[in-house]
C-alpha cells in the first residue's frame, strides 16, 4: 500500500511542479480508474508540461494518445463540440495529461520533437478527428486510403451513435 | 548498380498479414523503405461505440488472431472498474492461466515463423507441433482453440474441476520439455544465430525514444513488463522472472521470447496450484455509470491500453485501443536502414508484426 | 539399337526420370520424417509434375518467349546429356578420356540458364534471384570443380569409368579423401540450390527467384531439371568418392550403387533439416574462405602424394 501511495505521489509532484513553474494557470485535477491521475490543462502549456514529466520526473514512456469527442458541458453552447486528447504516460502508474481543443479547427503542437514515439498516434488521431498537428514531421494519414477525402470518421461519431440510439 | 524498387506486401510470402514495404534496394542492400498501413483496417473503434458492453466483448476478441484473451481482459477491467466490479479471486486466476497460455502460443507462433523466414523448416514444425500442446489445452478449457470467449464483464464463464486441472499440469510438464528443448536449440544452434545475431539492432536509447513495449524493449535492456510493474492480481502473488537481454537484435529477442515462454509455464503451474475456491463471476449491471478508465495488459507482444468512456448507457461512448504492434510499426525504417535484402525477413519476423492488432 | 536403349531406357532418358520422381520422394520424406511430419505418398512427385503440365502457362509480358521457353529446355537437355557420361552400376551408356571436364561443364549450364531465367524478366524478384544465383555459382563452383578434380588427379584419368575401377584397386576415394568428398557435398548442396543454400529462391527473400514468373509447362520442365539435376549429381559423386570396392564385389552391382546413392541422398536431406539458410554474404565468405582454401589444400596434398 505504501508502494501505492508513494507512486500516487508521482502523479501529485507533477501537478506541484507544474503549479510552481505556471502559477497564473489553473490545472484541474482528477483520478481515473484503474491509478490514473488525469492533469487537465490547456493546450498551450502541453510541451512544457511533457518537458517536466521527461526531466523532472524522469517519465518518458507515452502509452498512446487518445482523442474523444465531448460535447462542452461547461455551458459554452457556442463552440459546442470539444475534442479531447488525452495523453497517456505510464511509469509504475499512470499518468494522463488532457488537453480540450475547440471542434473546431483543432491544433495541438505536436509532439515527436520530445518523443518520435508518438508520430504513429498523432498520424491516426490526424486522419480520425481531423486535429492538426503542428510541427508533425510527416502528417499523412496512417490506415485511411490515400484518396480518402470524406470527412474524418471518428470526428462526430460518439453524437451520431448516440442519436441513432436515441441515448440522452 | 542500379537501384530496383522491391515491394514486400501486401500479399508476399514473407508475411501473413496485409501490410505493404516498398524497399528500395541498391544490389543487395536496402537503402529506403516506405510502409503503407490500414489493409486490415476494420474500424473496430467506431463499431465499439454501436455496441453494448457485452456485444464488444467478442468483437474486440477479434482485433487480435492471437492474443485475443488479452484484449477483452484488458477491456473487461476497463468496464469493471467503472461499474466498481470486484472479482472473486477465482475469477482473475482463469483470467491470467488464459493469458499465460496466450503468451505460451503466441511466443511458439513466432518462433516457428522467424525458423521459417530463414530458411529453418525444422524448428518450424518442431514449435508448431509443441504450440499443438497449449491450443488442446486452451481448447480443453474454453471451446475455441485460438478465440475462447472466456471473459464475461464481471468475471469468467469457465470454471475447471481437480480432474481437469491434473490434466493440465500433466500437458504443462510435457510442454515444458519441449520449450526447454527448444530454447536450447535457439542458444546453440549456428546457422540460426548468424542469420539473427546483430540484425535489426535496437539500442535502449531507441526503445525509449520510440516508446517500444513488450519483448522488443525487453531484448534491448529495458526491463519493463506489466504484469509485475502494475502489481496486477494475481500476478503480484506469483514468483517468475521477466528475461532481459541487451544486445538489442532479433536474436536477443528470440532468446527473450522463448525464455518468456518457458517462464510462462511456471506461472501457469502456479495459477493453477494457487487456483482459489468460490464463484468465477459477479453480477455486472447492463447500464455502466458514466465515467472513465484507461487499463493497461501485458499482451504477448506488450502493452496493451484500453481507454473506456462511459456516458451511462449500455454502449460505450468511446473505446480506444492501442496494440503494442504500433509501436514496433514505428521503429521499423530505422531497422530496415542499410540491411542485406536478405535480412528484411529476418527484421520483419523479428518485431513479432500483428496487421490486424496494428490497424484494428 | 543397344545404344538407343542405353540412351532412352537403362541409365538413360526413362531411368533418370524415374530415378528423379523417387529421389524428389525419398529427399521429401525423409525431411517430413525428420520434421514429424508424415509426408507425401510415393507418386507425388509425378502427380505434381503432370499437374503443373496441364497447367495455365502464363506469359509474362516483356519476356522473350523463346527465351523463356528455351532455358528451362536447355538445362533439362545439358543434364541429360551430362547423365549420359555418368556410369549406373558400371553402365554408362557413353564414355571416353576426359569425360569427367564434359560433365562438369554440362552441369554448370543450367546455373547459367537459371540466372538467364531471372535476368530476362522484368520482375524484381526475379532479377534479385538471379543475380543471387549468379554469386552462388561463383561461390561454390570452384571449390565444387577443384574437390571433384582430386579424384582424377589421384586416378591419373580424367574418364569416370577409369577413376570408378582405381577405386576398385585401392580404395573409396572418400575415405583417402574424406576433405574433398565433404567438399564436393557441399559444392552439390549449392549447385543444386536446395536447403540451406537456397539462398536464389529464398521464400520469404525473394518470393520464388528467378522462377518466380514461370508456371505450367515451363515450370514443369524446370522442376524436372533439377531433380534430375540432383540425380546426375549424386550418381557422379558416388562414382568419383565411393566407386567400386574390393570388398562388395561379390554383390551385385545395381543394389550396391543404389545403396550409395541413397546414402548421400539423405546426407543432403539430413542438411535441408538440420540448418538455417545463409545469406549471400556469408556463403560467398564461406566459399571463398573456407571452401576454396581447403579444396586448394586437398589438390596440392593429392598432387604431392599421387604425383
Amino acid at each position: 500500500m505504501g508502494e501505492v501511495e508513494h507512486q500516487a505521489a508521482l502523479g501529485k509532484a507533477l501537478v506541484q511542479g507544474l503549479r510552481v513553474k505556471f502559477p497564473d494557470v489553473s490545472f484541474r485535477e482528477q483520478t481515473m480508474p484503474v491509478d490514473e491521475t488525469v492533469v487537465i490543462m490547456p493546450a498551450s502549456l502541453l510541451i512544457p508540461a511533457v518537458k517536466v514529466l521527461m526531466d523532472d520526473l524522469g517519465i518518458w514512456h507515452l502509452s498512446t494518445i487518445t482523442a474523444d469527442v465531448a460535447v462542452d458541458s461547461g455551458g459554452k453552447a457556442e463552440t459546442g463540440e470539444l475534442i479531447r486528447l488525452l495523453y497517456h504516460f505510464w511509469c509504475g502508474e499512470g499518468v494522463t495529461l488532457c488537453v480540450e481543443l475547440p471542434g473546431l479547427s483543432p491544433e495541438v503542437t505536436t509532439l515527436t520533437g520530445l518523443i518520435p514515439g508518438a508520430a504513429y498516434y498523432e498520424r491516426e488521431i490526424y486522419e480520425m478527428f481531423g486535429v492538426t498537428f503542428d510541427g508533425h514531421p510527416d502528417l499523412r494519414p496512417l490506415f485511411l486510403p490515400d484518396d480518402w477525402n470524406e470527412e474524418p470518421p471518428m470526428r462526430d461519431s460518439t453524437a451520431k451513435a448516440a442519436a441513432a440510439r436515441g441515448d440522452p | 548498380m542500379s537501384k530496383l524498387v522491391v515491394p514486400i506486401g501486401p500479399q508476399h510470402p514473407l508475411l501473413k498479414e496485409p501490410l505493404s514495404f516498398r524497399l528500395t534496394v541498391e544490389g543487395e542492400r536496402v537503402t529506403e523503405s516506405a510502409m503503407r498501413l490500414g489493409y486490415v483496417h476494420r474500424g473496430i473503434e467506431r463499431l465499439c461505440q454501436t455496441r453494448t458492453y457485452v456485444q464488444n466483448i467478442h468483437l474486440l476478441e477479434r482485433v487480435c488472431g492471437i492474443c485475443s484473451h488479452v484484449h477483452t481482459t484488458t477491456y473487461c477491467r476497463a468496464v469493471e472498474a467503472l461499474a466498481g466490479l470486484e472479482l472473486p479471486p477465482r475469477a482473475l486466476h482463469l483470467r491470467a492461466l488464459l493469458c499465460e497460455l496466450e503468451r505460451i502460443h503466441s511466443h511458439m507462433l513466432w518462433l516457428g515463423v522467424l525458423a521459417r523466414n530463414v530458411g529453418f523448416d525444422t524448428i518450424f514444425m518442431y514449435a508448431w507441433r509443441d504450440r499443438e500442446i497449449v491450443l488442446d489445452i486452451m481448447e480443453d478449457l474454453s471451446g475455441g482453440r485460438v478465440s475462447h470467449a472466456v471473459n464475461v464483464i464481471g468475471g469468467v464463464r469457465i470454471d475447471l474441476d481437480d480432474a481437469h486441472r491434473d490434466t493440465i499440469l500433466q500437458q504443462l510438464d510435457l510442454l515444458e520439455d519441449q520449450v526447454e528443448w527448444l530454447l536450447g536449440v535457439v542458444e546453440h544452434e549456428r546457422t540460426l544465430q548468424a542469420r539473427t545475431r546483430g540484425i535489426g539492432v535496437l539500442t535502449l536509447a531507441d526503445v525509449r525514444r520510440y516508446c517500444v513495449v513488450g519483448p522488443v524493449a525487453r531484448a534491448s535492456g529495458l526491463d519493463i513488463d506489466l504484469r509485475r510493474d502494475d502489481r496486477q492480481a494475481p500476478y503480484d502473488q506469483m514468483h517468475y522472472e521477466v528475461p532481459v537481454h541487451d544486445a538489442g537484435d532479433v536474436w536477443a529477442r528470440t532468446l527473450v521470447r522463448v525464455k518468456e515462454a518457458v517462464e510462462s509455464v511456471h506461472l501457469c503451474r502456479q495459477i493453477l496450484d494457487t487456483l482459489p475456491a468460490g464463484a468465477v463471476s459477479v453480477r455486472a449491471p447492463r447500464r455502466i455509470p458514466a465515467g472513465e478508465a484507461v487499463t493497461r495488459s501485458e499482451a504477448p507482444r506488450g502493452e496493451v491500453i484500453y481507454y473506456v468512456r462511459s456516458n451511462g448507457s449500455d454502449h460505450p461512448a468511446r473505446v480506444k485501443i492501442r496494440t503494442p504492434t504500433l509501436t514496433s510499426l514505428i521503429t521499423l525504417p530505422d531497422q530496415l536502414r542499410d540491411v542485406a535484402m536478405a535480412d528484411v525477413s529476418v527484421v520483419l519476423s523479428g518485431v513479432d508484426l500483428c496487421i490486424a492488432c496494428a490497424d484494428r | 539399337m543397344m545404344a538407343l536403349y542405353r540412351l532412352l531406357v537403362f541409365p538413360g532418358f526413362g531411368f533418370l526420370f524415374v530415378c528423379a520422381m523417387l529421389f524428389d520422394w525419398i529427399d521429401r520424406r525423409v525431411i517430413a520424417r525428420t520434421q514429424e511430419r508424415v509426408g507425401p505418398p510415393w507418386y507425388q512427385p509425378l502427380a505434381d509434375f503432370i499437374k503443373l503440365l496441364a497447367k495455365e502457362d502464363v506469359r509474362t509480358e516483356g519476356v522473350h518467349e523463346v527465351a523463356a521457353a528455351g532455358l528451362p529446355i536447355v538445362s533439362l537437355a545439358s543434364v541429360l546429356t551430362a547423365a549420359l557420361y555418368v556410369p549406373v552400376g558400371g553402365v554408362a551408356a557413353a564414355s571416353y578420356e576426359g569425360d569427367l571436364i564434359v560433365v562438369l561443364f554440362l552441369l554448370s549450364v543450367p546455373a547459367l540458364a537459371y540466372f538467364l531465367a531471372g535476368w530476362i524478366s522484368p520482375g524484381v524478384y526475379s532479377v534479385i534471384g538471379g543475380h543471387r544465383s549468379l554469386l552462388q555459382y561463383f561461390s561454390y563452383e570452384v571449390p565444387f570443380m577443384m574437390a571433384l578434380a582430386s579424384p582424377a588427379v589421384l586416378a591419373g584419368s580424367w574418364r569416370i569409368m577409369s577413376i570408378v575401377a582405381y577405386q576398385g584397386q585401392a580404395t573409396w576415394l572418400a575415405l583417402i579423401q574424406p576433405l574433398g568428398f565433404l567438399l564436393a557435398i557441399v559444392g552439390l548442396i549449392g549447385k543444386l540450390k536446395r536447403d540451406p543454400l537456397d539462398i536464389p529462391k529464398a521464400k520469404s527473400e525473394v518470393v520464388g527467384g528467378p522462377l518466380t514468373e514461370y508456371s505450367g509447362r515451363k515450370m514443369a520442365i524446370w522442376h524436372l531439371a533439377m531433380d534430375m539435376q540432383t540425380v546426375v549429381g549424386i550418381f557422379l559423386l558416388v562414382n568419383l568418392f565411393l566407386g567400386e570396392s574390393r570388398f562388395l564385389e561379390a554383390l551385385p552391382a545395381f543394389p550396391v550403387f543404389g545403396a550409395k546413392a541413397l546414402a548421400i541422398l539423405l546426407l543432403l536431406s539430413m542438411a535441408s533439416a538440420l540448418y538455417a539458410r545463409l545469406r549471400i554474404d556469408q556463403l560467398a565468405n564461406l566459399g571463398w574462405r573456407v571452401l576454396a582454401p581447403l579444396a586448394l589444400l586437398q589438390v596440392m596434398a593429392t598432387l604431392w602424394v599421387g604425383g
